[in-house]
């Protein structure tokens, strides 16, 4: 199967090319001074807050950079053409490699997990491991099929650097990824709800510290939701950027 | 002291720096996407002190974080360095007469301007919109002490630059690993007296521990004579680490010609 074959193909390459593993020593970094901040002002009842917020900004950076790029970097390297020649549908193996690229950013949980433990002294206690896990399972889809759309909108863009850098600490604001969205303005507050990190981020804490989580059902469709609606979006648009590529003769970086 | 050719060499590096910017940002990419993202980053970090329901610590996360964003640009200049390598003018540069100190020093001083246009910009718009006010002077006096924050983190960018040179393939990781040590180790987050003794003999000798404490002195209008000492701490770090890049740029393009080991790309 095409999809599953570019899932061992961008394992093959993530392995071949440790530089494209940053996230994974900038993820516990971040998670130090996220604790640090919060052990200093003797709030380590909000360790959790610290714990997911830098896998979620991992998650999301990897969407936005490495997944974002995967089209148009096959372009600048001749490859996008062979891939359109296949028989295997270019987005179907996009997705293949986003999912890929994306899912593993979940390991930096592991990663943020240990250094609470190890240097803060700090563990936790998981009061619904069932809803962390289907959280993080709906949060891992809805990254992949969100750098599927971010791949699409980088496709052929001119500037996709402006783009990129503009989606990204705007977004772990608005998406309430360390300080939840009802302490941003009320203004601010509808935006949140259209992106998937703020109902990831705030079902992630619940799961962690929570006995009952209130529309545990509802919330989990909203992340389910948004990531069906990236992966719609992205599918139209990449449909209709490769065909304009086609159209004139751009799909090789000539 | 800098002989006659040295200065010209250092301004022709200096034009090439210009170019560089112009080549990296338009104006349109550098105000909706860089801008856009730093504002946001230091945004995010001010809203923590909302998290644990302090604007002391709202003001002291906004401070730190402005100086933070003025490193995190100036550690482009770890990539840049090395764009050096790329161009394939190492060659040059030893065959020739003039030193090439002055060509490594000049050549990245792009960043010394974009991270203070990025602090002013950052500090100006997020303490607009979590309404904060800055007495005026403060504020003057803040913009000046950023000039000079920018100034030495870009020593210290240029040292690790100098470490790259040897292997460009990690500068990124050395970019984002090095802005969000200082961010730990600098006071950006927590005064340095929270940290582990140690590790604070190591903030220590880093500019930007100065440089924050400075911007801290200087927008609450502190005492004259401590944000003097401090801009002179930064002043003498910064110069350690500006000699310690120029020796080790001399050292590797010695061995280079030595061993012939000079590469492109």
């Amino acid at each position: 199967m095409p999809y599953l074959a570019a899932v061992r193909l961008q394992w093959k390459r993530l392995i071949r090319e440790p530089g494209s593993l940053a996230d994974f020593i900038v993820a516990p970094l971040l998670a130090f001074l996220f604790f640090v901040i919060l052990a200093h002002a003797g709030r380590r009842d909000l360790f959790a807050y610290a714990l997911f917020a830098p896998v979620l900004i991992t998650v999301w950076s990897r969407s936005v950079y490495a997944a974002g790029e995967i089209l148009e970097a096959d372009r600048w390297t001749g490859v996008l053409e062979a891939m359109l020649a296949t028989p295997a549908h270019p987005l179907v193996v996009t997705l293949g490699r986003t999912t890929v690229v994306t899912a593993l950013a979940l390991v930096a949980l592991v990663e943020v997990w240990l250094l609470a433990w190890l240097v803060f002294g700090h563990t936790f206690a998981v009061a619904q491991p069932a809803l962390l896990i289907a959280t993080l399972a709906f949060t891992a889809f809805s990254a992949a099929t969100t750098g599927l759309l971010i791949a699409a909108l980088v496709l052929g863009a001119r500037d996709p650097r402006t783009f990129q850098n503009s989606i990204t600490y705007p977004f772990y604001v608005v998406g309430g990824v360390l300080v939840p969205v009802t302490y941003l303005p009320d203004w601010i507050q509808p935006l949140s709800n259209l992106i998937f990190l703020s109902w990831s981020s705030a079902l992630l804490r619940d799961s962690l510290v929570t006995e009952r989580v209130l529309d545990a059902g509802v919330r989990l469709l909203a992340i389910l939701g948004l990531g069906l609606a990236a992966l719609l979006i992205g599918w139209v648009v990449a449909d209709r950027r490769i065909a304009l590529l086609k159209r004139n003769g751009k799909v090789g970086h000539a | 002291m800098p002989n006659r050719s040295s200065l010209l060499v250092m301004r022709a590096a200096l034009r090439v720096a210009w170019a560089d910017l112009g080549a990296v940002y338009t104006w349109r990419s550098w105000t909706l996407g860089w801008t856009v993202r730093v504002v946001a980053q230091v945004a995010f970090f001010a809203l923590i002190g909302r998290l644990l329901g302090s604007q002391d610590r709202v003001v002291f996360l906004l401070v730190g974080a402005t100086a933070l964003v003025v490193a995190m640009a100036n550690m482009n200049a770890v990539a840049s360095t090395t764009w050096e390598r790329r161009a394939g003018t190492l060659g040059l540069l030893v065959a020739s007469p003039q030193s090439p100190i002055p060509v490594f020093v000049g050549r990245s001083a792009q960043w010394i301007l974009d991270g203070f246009a990025t602090g002013v910009v950052s500090l100006g718009v997020v303490s607009f919109l979590l309404g904060i006010a800055w007495p005026v002077e403060s504020l003057v006096l803040g913009v000046i002490v950023l000039g000079a924050v920018s100034v030495g983190s870009y020593c210290f960018s240029l040292f690790l630059g100098s470490l790259v040179l040897r292997s460009p393939g990690l500068r990124t990781v050395v970019a984002s690993a090095g802005y969000l040590s200082l961010a730990i180790l600098c006071g950006v987050v927590v005064p340095t007296n929270f940290l582990p003794t140690p590790v604070v003999a190591i903030s220590l000798l880093l500019p930007l521990t100065h440089g924050v404490e400075a911007f801290r002195i200087a927008l609450a209008g502190g005492s004259g004579v401590a944000l003097g000492a401090s801009l002179g701490l930064l002043a003498v770090t910064s110069t350690l680490w500006l000699a310690g890049s120029s020796l080790l740029f001399r050292r590797y393009l010695e061995r280079g010609r030595t061993n012939g080991t000079l590469e492109f790309g």
